[in-house]
């Protein structure tokens, strides 16, 4: 079963198309990346997924049930924590986790302490919620989504604000919901790096509308170490590397090697093109991280 | 438990961990102080010239110091006040959420939407009566010691059931202040809306047509907009619920219906 899935979903306020005809289907079980710049449509979505905001066009399916016309869902069993995480100033830590046990009926007590425990927050239990640090704020935010153990944890921008630690604190804890609980996990950012390491799948929307989305797979290769070679004449310099049995592939007039070979003695392949007589004018081990491959996809380097 | 039980309980905690209470308490608290205050100076008013309550040069207050008078000048406060300081709570009550962004937690959760709603109008309707409660017995602790005439247990019956039939018309009103509370996502809108009703209401009253408009009813009740040589009627009664339904279903099918996008 998926976890999600949408068909032409869109959403139109006057004059901004949101969120323009998005296919979207998330496997039980995997974490989804879900990228995007400022303004590109992710919170809108989600808060679609969520059934607080209501479609132009399109179906959305969550964890198999449509969702109604009034935002019915099957909301015992998703956590979700959209844009900034909120709490009431006034209460502590441990009310607000009283009152978010209290929106999910039958929520036990007990489970209040274990998401305290699970997100550190043992020291501020008695703290009004108020006066939380911004990470603390976050950690909250992330208990309420946890404390009925969701199947699906929608989460907009979880580790904003976090310290450096925080954020690998986050990132283990998504994981091993994940892998160990088999939690489906859907995740807006901004941040390509934070999603890269994470995400089993990355769906990237760019005003309005999904333009890539890559597996598991394509991400690495896309995060992989090349040998980035420049020649005169790469056509030749390209036959000749495939004809000593390396991958080449060329791009924007540039040659990437990808064999690990190639990459652990440079200098042989230095060798094969000076002996062919077209020798390379640079010769770079690089690592085409998804930043810039992101950037150039959205026109921000354009 | 069901869901709106739960988001009652929700309501309570709130509610009591804000100093919101505390401070429309204090605030209630003035009014039947100043009406005792006014029976001290009504009953003997040289003396209080002597205590310096009033100045030498102040008008004497028309009326007679006893206990109708006290507890006529009590139905009209409420009717009035009540009108501002209910609608600061209800405001609270529905403009929290906004204001703290926690109205994203209570739509996509498994307690149903209207649920949330009932249980914040219930726990208006609470506070409003407990206060309501309060106010009465705070006036005959302050008013007690002036020692005026007229006191029967009838009359501290019938006028408590007066003071909690004017005070419960004016908080079933609140619905719209709910309304604008949760259409303008915030506080200012339902207080804008609160300080024109009362406007409007002394505006019609005075004007005559009073007991048309729900908002002007509470004053006419009470005798603030003057008195009355006849009783209100039925219409008067009916369309302050038929206002005060509006306002929940208002509320209601804003919840329902409308895009939750901040």
């Amino acid at each position: 079963m998926q976890a999600i899935q949408t068909s032409g979903l869109t959403k139109e306020y006057p004059g901004v198309v949101a969120v323009n005809g998005i296919d979207l289907h998330v496997e039980t079980g995997e974490i989804y990346g879900f990228l995007g710049l400022n303004g590109a449509g992710k919170t809108t979505t989600i808060r679609a997924l969520l059934g607080m905001v209501k479609p132009t066009a399109g179906d959305i399916h969550v964890l198999g049930q449509q969702l109604g016309p009034h935002g019915q869902g099957p909301w015992a069993r998703v956590g979700h924590m959209v844009e900034a995480p909120t709490a009431y100033p006034q209460l502590s830590v441990y009310e607000n986790l009283l009152i978010a046990s209290r929106h999910h009926h039958g929520v036990d007590r007990s489970r209040i302490d274990d998401v305290i425990d699970q997100l550190k927050l043992n020291a501020y239990v008695h703290r009004k919620a108020g006066v939380l640090s911004t990470g603390n704020s976050q950690r909250l935010g992330l208990a309420k989504a946890l404390l009925h153990k969701p199947e699906l944890l929608l989460l907009d921008e979880p580790t904003n604000g976090l310290d450096p630690a925080g954020v690998v604190e986050i990132r283990r804890l998504l994981r091993q919901l994940a892998s160990g609980e088999g939690m489906t996990v859907f995740m807006s950012s901004h941040i390509l790096t934070e999603v890269s390491r994470l995400a089993d799948r990355i769906g990237i929307i760019h005003e309005g509308k999904m333009i890539e989305e890559y597996d598991a797979e394509t991400i690495n290769n896309l995060r992989s170490t090349r040998l980035v070679i420049q020649v005169q004449d790469p056509v030749k310099a390209k036959l000749v590397l495939e004809t000593e049995g390396y991958t080449v592939a060329e791009v924007e007039g540039a040659l990437h090697v990808l064999d690990e070979i190639a990459i652990g003695n440079p200098e042989k392949v230095a060798t094969y093109l000076v002996n062919s007589g077209n020798p390379p004018s640079k010769l770079n081990i690089e690592q085409e991280d998804l930043e810039s491959h992101f950037l150039s996809l959205t026109g921000v380097l354009a | 438990m069901s869901g709106y039980v739960l988001a009652l309980q929700n309501e309570i905690l709130k509610t009591l961990r804000s100093k919101l209470w505390i401070l429309l308490g204090i605030g209630f608290s003035i009014l039947p102080l100043v009406c005792a205050l006014f029976m001290v100076i009504m009953k003997d008013p040289e003396a209080a010239r002597d205590m310096g309550l009033i100045s030498m040069k102040a008008q004497l207050l028309a009326g007679t110091a006893d206990w109708p008078t006290m507890f006529g000048m009590l139905n009209m406060g409420i009717s009035v006040a009540g009108l501002i300081l209910f609608a600061i709570f209800t405001s609270w009550v529905f403009g929290q959420e906004f204001f703290n962004g926690t109205n994203k937690d209570l739509l996509a959760i498994p307690v149903k939407r209207t649920d949330i709603v009932f249980a914040k109008f219930t726990i208006v309707l609470i506070w409003a009566f407990l206060t309501t409660l309060y106010v009465f017995l705070l006036a005959l602790l302050s008013a007690w010691p002036v020692g005026m005439p007229g006191w029967s247990l009838g009359l501290m019956w019938q006028s408590l059931l007066e003071l909690l039939i004017a005070s419960m018309l004016t908080t079933s009103l609140m619905s719209w202040v709910g309304f604008f509370a949760c259409f303008g996502r915030g506080y200012l809108p339902p207080m804008g809306w609160a300080f024109f009703t009362l406007a409007m209401a002394q505006i019609l009253a005075v004007l005559g047509w009073g007991e048309w408009v729900p908002w002007a009813v509470p004053a006419l009740l009470t005798e603030m907009a003057g008195p009355r040589s006849e009783p209100l009627g039925f219409v008067s009664y009916f369309s302050v619920i038929v206002a005060s339904v509006l306002g929940v279903l208002a509320t209601l099918t804003w919840w329902l219906k409308a895009d939750h996008s901040k």
